[in-house]
């Protein structure tokens, strides 16, 4: 178990080194963020002031050291727009980001639970029928047009909830909606065919054999067995629900979290906050993942990844 | 049952019958396999035909014409099916043309990851040892890092491009393929006509090529398969975000982001692409997981 921990946090370091010089190497690659900050009537004197203000004028290791550095000890640069440090804008945004992301969680976990087993139990009706294609349809629709529609519908049209920012839990149910519509679609589908595996087995058998009710037989000794995959898939899930799910849903609902915060510094060329915000996404990304794999050994043993 | 003789003395199939067969094959298809192979087959042509088939040009301007709401919506003009944008584009032109725009994207990336991690799959997996030590590492990296942060990040840094948008998302597919084939090669390379064609004196070059890789068909063409419907939500995410295929060209995403400020007054702009996105994502994923099936039932957890 120890080796096993080990291994996979060399994986999850070698990763976010992956992913740190990556985005190094890409803002360098990106132009010249000194003629972007100076403007066009620069002198070559504001110029190379700039260029040593940030470091720009060391040869290209050099400065890759020390940016690996100063990583390592929690600085990762300062923002160009506001002055400030990268890292403050994405901690003072990140729990916006949570508070979608545990919604979205909440409300996938809300709908695609009872479908999947009221599904699995009524297999081959009509609302079975129904719940398969919706997991079907629901993996080709794209989030972010969805988003739109939600919008659309339930912000314009019939007025229920806001149509963007930031307030009460009322301004987080569209977006966490739009998060987790990919995630329901799929765990409904798990959890249907999770549950017929579990009720074609010996143990509920003999459990109906016993003449329990068959509402214990359904929640007590099929459901929590068929937990088991559903669990790790929701884990893995909420990982991208972080990720892509917050970027895109905060760019269209206008929420001020880390995922908008991307897109927005990428538009104003802040390198350095683009830079942090990535940078922090994807070491919970890598953490996340880490979590997963450890709770995927303890929960069933058997298997070994 | 018909036994190994009676089977010889059949009559050799002429081409008619050849020809007959097949439609009788594809006629046996359960209906929903075949309406995927249909709308797929429908929009590969009007993605080929779509310079033909748009009424307009799909970056034409016509001041006079924008904001049309679509034909039977009340305001709206026969002339343009399904409405104007902003810039009286031709919302219907410029669908056809998205349909080119997300299909290449498809089939490029399909070419380069598989390519890609085909190449580095086979090498893993039959030279084993420390290369395929090394570049298994590099796929469970590659695997662990967040695609579309990276793909926003490389996007943004070279600028959005047909070619970038292509590069991206193959960075992030590759390793599928590559730990796919690895495992394939590995079981492969141990049977009987991959020893004998050692023993004769083959270079590993072709044993790879003429004696491995064809037996990786079906499964390359499984996961190709599957994976055409993400690869073009993707390209439409990246594009939406403003950094996939850049804005005058008629991509699906582009279009969604082009309408979203005008989505409570003229709704057609972004609701059209949309569902072009959402038929052809179904349509591809019903094949995807039909082909899977047929051709290689083990590969279910992909």
């Amino acid at each position: 178990m120890w080796l096993f921990l080990f291994d996979r946090a060399v994986q999850g370091l070698f990763a976010l080194w992956l992913v740190a010089s990556s985005v190094f190497l890409l803002v360098r690659l990106s132009g010249d963020p000194v003629a972007l900050l100076a403007g066009e009537y620069a002198t070559p004197e504001l110029e190379a002031a700039i260029r040593a203000r940030f470091g720009l004028d060391q040869p290209l290791g050099l400065q890759y050291l020390i940016y690996m550095q100063r990583l390592s000890q929690g600085d990762f640069g300062t923002s160009i727009i506001s002055g400030e440090p990268a890292l403050r804008e994405v901690l003072r945004r990140w729990p916006a980001t949570l508070e979608v992301a545990t919604m979205g969680v909440v409300i996938t976990l809300a709908f695609a639970l009872p479908i999947g087993v009221y599904a699995a139990v009524h297999r081959g009706t009509v609302v079975d029928y129904l719940a398969r294609s919706f997991a079907v349809v629901g993996q080709s629709v794209p989030a972010f047009w969805l988003g739109l529609i939600f919008m659309l519908v339930f912000a314009v049209e019939l007025r229920l909830l806001p149509a963007g920012g930031r307030g009460g839990v009322q301004h987080i149910i569209l977006p966490a909606l739009t998060t987790g519509w990919f995630a329901m679609a799929g765990i409904a589908r798990l959890t249907r065919s999770s549950m017929l595996e579990v009720l074609g087995s010996e143990y509920v058998k003999l459990a109906r054999a016993k003449g329990l009710s068959k509402r214990t037989v359904i929640w007590k000794h099929a459901f929590r067995n068929a937990l088991i995959p559903v669990v790790t898939f929701t884990a893995l899930v909420i990982v991208s629900l972080f990720l892509a799910g917050s970027i895109v849903a905060e760019t269209i609902f206008s929420y001020p979290g880390v995922g908008s915060l991307v897109i927005q510094s990428v538009r104003l060329r802040d390198f350095p906050q683009t830079q942090a915000a990535v940078l922090f996404l994807s070491f919970l990304y890598v953490l996340v993942n880490l979590l997963v794999d450890v709770l995927y050994r303890y929960l069933d043993p058997k298997i070994r990844v | 049952m018909p036994t190994v003789e009676s089977l010889d003395k059949l009559p050799s199939m002429s081409k008619v019958d050849a020809t007959r067969s097949i439609w009788l094959r594809l006629s046996r298809l359960p209906a929903i396999p075949l309406l995927a192979f249909g709308i797929v087959l429908g929009l590969a042509l009007l993605a080929i035909t779509a310079p033909v088939l748009a009424p307009y040009p799909p970056t034409q301007h016509n001041l006079a014409e924008r904001l049309r709401p679509p034909a039977w919506v009340a305001r709206g003009s026969p002339e343009h099916l399904l409405g104007t944008d902003l810039y009286g584009r031709d919302v219907l032109s410029r669908v056809l043309h998205g349909a080119r725009v997300s299909l290449s994207v498809a089939v490029a990336t399909i070419i380069v990851a598989g390519l890609i991690g085909g190449i580095i799959g086979l090498v893993a997996g039959y030279f084993g040892g420390i290369y395929d030590a090394v570049l298994m590492r590099l796929v469970d990296a590659f695997l662990a890092v967040p695609a579309v942060l990276i793909a926003i990040v490389i996007a943004s840094t070279f600028g959005p491009s047909f070619e970038n948008v292509v590069f991206v998302i193959s960075l992030f597919y590759w390793p599928r393929y590559a730990r796919q084939i690895r495992g394939e090669t590995l079981s492969i390379k141990e049977r009987d006509f991959v020893q004998l064609a050692r023993v004769a004196g083959c270079s590993p070059l072709q044993i790879l090529v003429t004696h491995i890789l064809p037996n990786l068909a079906p499964s390359l063409t499984v996961l190709a398969s599957l994976q055409v419907g993400s690869a073009i939500v993707l390209e439409a995410t990246l594009s939406f975000l403003g950094v996939g295929i850049p804005p005058p060209q008629p991509a699906w995403g582009v279009m969604i982001e082009d309408g979203r400020g005008m989505v409570v007054s003229a709704w057609w702009i972004s609701f059209f692409p949309g569902l072009a996105i959402a038929v052809t994502v179904l349509a591809f994923n019903l094949m995807g997981d039909w082909v899977r099936d047929r051709l290689d039932p083990k590969l279910q957890g992909l």
